[in-house]
């Protein structure tokens, strides 16, 4: 192996990337920062193979998910975990094929082009030919979903994969026209594949759930929504998203519990009559022994039968209806409803997040209770609620139900 | 979660959120809060108040007030029109006094100046809370910030004057 000799581009990828010289196996070039980047690289195979393409911000390298050594490559980044960083490095690791053509080697330029997934381009290189096409594509499809044509957009977004198979938005948005045309198991088939490709993909994962959910695969179905919900609040807290996957998941999860306690109600009352009825003959047995004193017996006999009820009662409270009533403690104040993603103000009063937000915004800048001038920025995640919320919800499955 | 009448709203949501993924919940979340106040007032309902939807809508209720022992308003039964905006509880509801009452807070068309309703509204209030702040008006009047001002005028100069017509009121019109 070559000593690593590594060369710093100050510029951004309008300017051209650098020039490789005697010795070298690696380059790297600064980026801009970016939602979302895709790297696709060029070079002459005749005398280089690349041997990986990463991503490095200070510090950390961002392995990519999915690399392929090719003449043309791409390679899709997690997306949230670049939206924390600011600039990158882009590194490309190459190994040449004989050494002795050192001079072939010296001046070989690599052409890194950056842009967006799903977005305008950023950096002045150009989106090879099927990429740009694509992209015409998934816009044409996105049209004709807003105007309800699902089986066109379905079409469109095909095609779109048929060029560029490796861009996740592509499978996730295919994937909501199936959801919309209930055809549930192309969804699930497709989320599957956007999950492959970003793992970090939200709606992937929350399609998938309800995908899985219809086909009654509730565990399952409810391990994806999870996992939807805990990248978008990731991801961003206040999405769009956050409080449609929390309602699915509640529900999910309503159902969960009601299987559960179904089950579990009647076990308690075959068990129940069991034991009732072994107690009644055996109190049957010690009657029609001679010396026994009746009314004792039979006063005794009835006590017994008392406790075992009680017994059983106190067995089943949990998932009695009537007892229904979420403790106010676990309750905000203004929605009057389970937290979800409970905030403390400075005074010492937590709310629902997203309502609170509403009030600051629409209402004014206090405390609702208290009063006290409160603003956004002084709002903190109280998470020991969060846990309370999480362990009631654990023991107590009916108080998913959100309606 | 909580026994009653509850028209459920979600399953039409969840269909109607899919292709946008914009939230729709803006609409269905103070139908939420009501349905939570209203079965929070079924479970408890605060001193001599009631209050329940008018029929089928959410946004309208009905209230009743057994006015305070102690006050010419005593045994009289006040009856309330109550209507929420459609961004509560961002917006107070609006309450309005459909008996008559004699009440320097309360003008002639029913409507009342209770602070809480209108500057000094906040989330966190319930129906619960604002019909126990207006019966507390019924007992402490503030003719300082008066909708009728003779009534005021009569209260501070003559009390017993006052609560005479104001008994005289309650009898004709609250009984």
């Amino acid at each position: 192996m070559y000593p690593a000799y590594r060369l710093r581009a100050r510029s951004s990828l309008e300017h051209k990337p650098p020039l490789i010289s005697k010795h070298m196996n690696c380059i790297r070039m600064v980026t801009p920062s970016l939602p979302k980047i895709i790297i696709e690289g060029q070079k002459n195979k005749k005398i280089a193979r690349v041997l990986r393409l990463r991503l490095l911000s200070p510090g950390t390298i961002l392995n990519p998910l999915r690399s392929r050594a090719a003449a043309s490559f791409f390679i899709s980044f997690p997306t949230f975990e670049i939206q924390k960083k600011k600039n990158f490095f882009v590194e490309i690791n190459f190994k040449r094929k004989k050494k002795k053509q050192i001079a072939d080697f010296v001046g070989l330029r690599f052409t890194v082009n950056i842009f967006y997934s799903g977005k305008e381009m950023v950096s002045g290189s150009a989106l090879s030919a099927a990429a740009k096409q694509a992209e015409q594509l998934r816009k044409d499809g996105n049209i004709y979903f807003k105007k309800d044509r699902f089986g066109a957009a379905i079409d469109a977004y095909t095609e779109a994969i048929t060029l560029c198979p490796n861009v996740p938005v592509y499978w996730t948005n295919r994937a909501l026209c199936h959801r919309r045309r209930n055809e549930w198991l192309k969804v699930e088939e497709d989320c599957r594949r956007a999950i492959q490709l970003d793992y970090s993909s939200v709606k992937a994962h929350y399609m998938l759930g309800l995908a899985l959910l219809q086909k009654q695969e509730l565990d399952e179905g409810v391990k994806e929504l999870q996992k939807a919900l805990d990248l978008g609040r990731g991801a961003n807290p206040k999405g769009y998203m956050v409080d449609e996957i929390w309602q699915e998941l509640a529900k999910a999860k309503y159902m969960l519990w009601e299987h559960a306690s179904s089950k579990r109600s009647w076990e308690l009352q075959s068990l129940k009559e069991a034991c009732e009825t072994a107690l009644r003959e055996k109190h049957f047995l010690d009657d029609s022994q001679p010396e026994g004193f009746l009314d004792e017996a039979g006063i005794s006999h009835m006590k017994q039968l008392e406790v075992l009820r009680q017994v059983f009662r106190k067995a089943g409270e949990a998932d009695i209806p009537c007892e229904f009533q979420v403790p106010d403690y676990l309750c905000c104040k203004i929605t009057l409803d389970i937290f979800c993603d409970p905030v403390i103000t400075p005074s010492g009063v937590t709310y629902e997040r997203a309502v609170i937000l509403d009030h600051l915004q629409k209402v004014g800048k206090f405390d609702p209770i208290t009063r006290e001038p409160l603003d956004q920025s002084q709002l903190v995640p109280n998470l020991a609620i969060k846990e309370a919320v999480q362990a009631y919800l654990d023991k107590h499955g009916w108080a998913y139900k959100l309606d | 979660m909580i026994g009653g009448g509850r028209s459920s709203s979600s399953s039409s949501t969840a269909t109607a959120a899919g292709g946008t993924w914009v939230s729709t919940t803006s609409v269905s979340a103070s139908g939420k809060r009501i349905q939570r106040e209203m079965s929070e007032l079924n479970a408890d309902p605060p001193p001599h108040c009631s209050a329940a939807p008018k029929g089928d809508n959410l946004f309208h209720w009905v209230a009743t007030i057994i006015g305070p022992p102690g006050t010419p308003y005593q045994g009289g039964i006040f009856f309330l029109d109550i209507t929420f905006p459609s961004d509560y509880p961002f917006q107070p509801p609006k309450v309005v006094f459909k008996t008559r009452i004699y009440h320097c807070n309360v003008d002639a068309a029913g409507n009342l100046s209770l602070d809480i309703l209108k500057d000094s509204w906040s989330p966190a209030l319930t129906i619960s809370k604002v019909l126990t702040a207006i019966r507390s008006i019924f007992s402490n009047p503030d003719p300082y910030s008066p909708l009728t001002s003779g009534v005021a005028r009569l209260y501070l100069a003559d009390k017993a004057k006052h609560d005479e017509i104001a008994s005289e009121w309650t009898v004709r019109f609250a009984k």
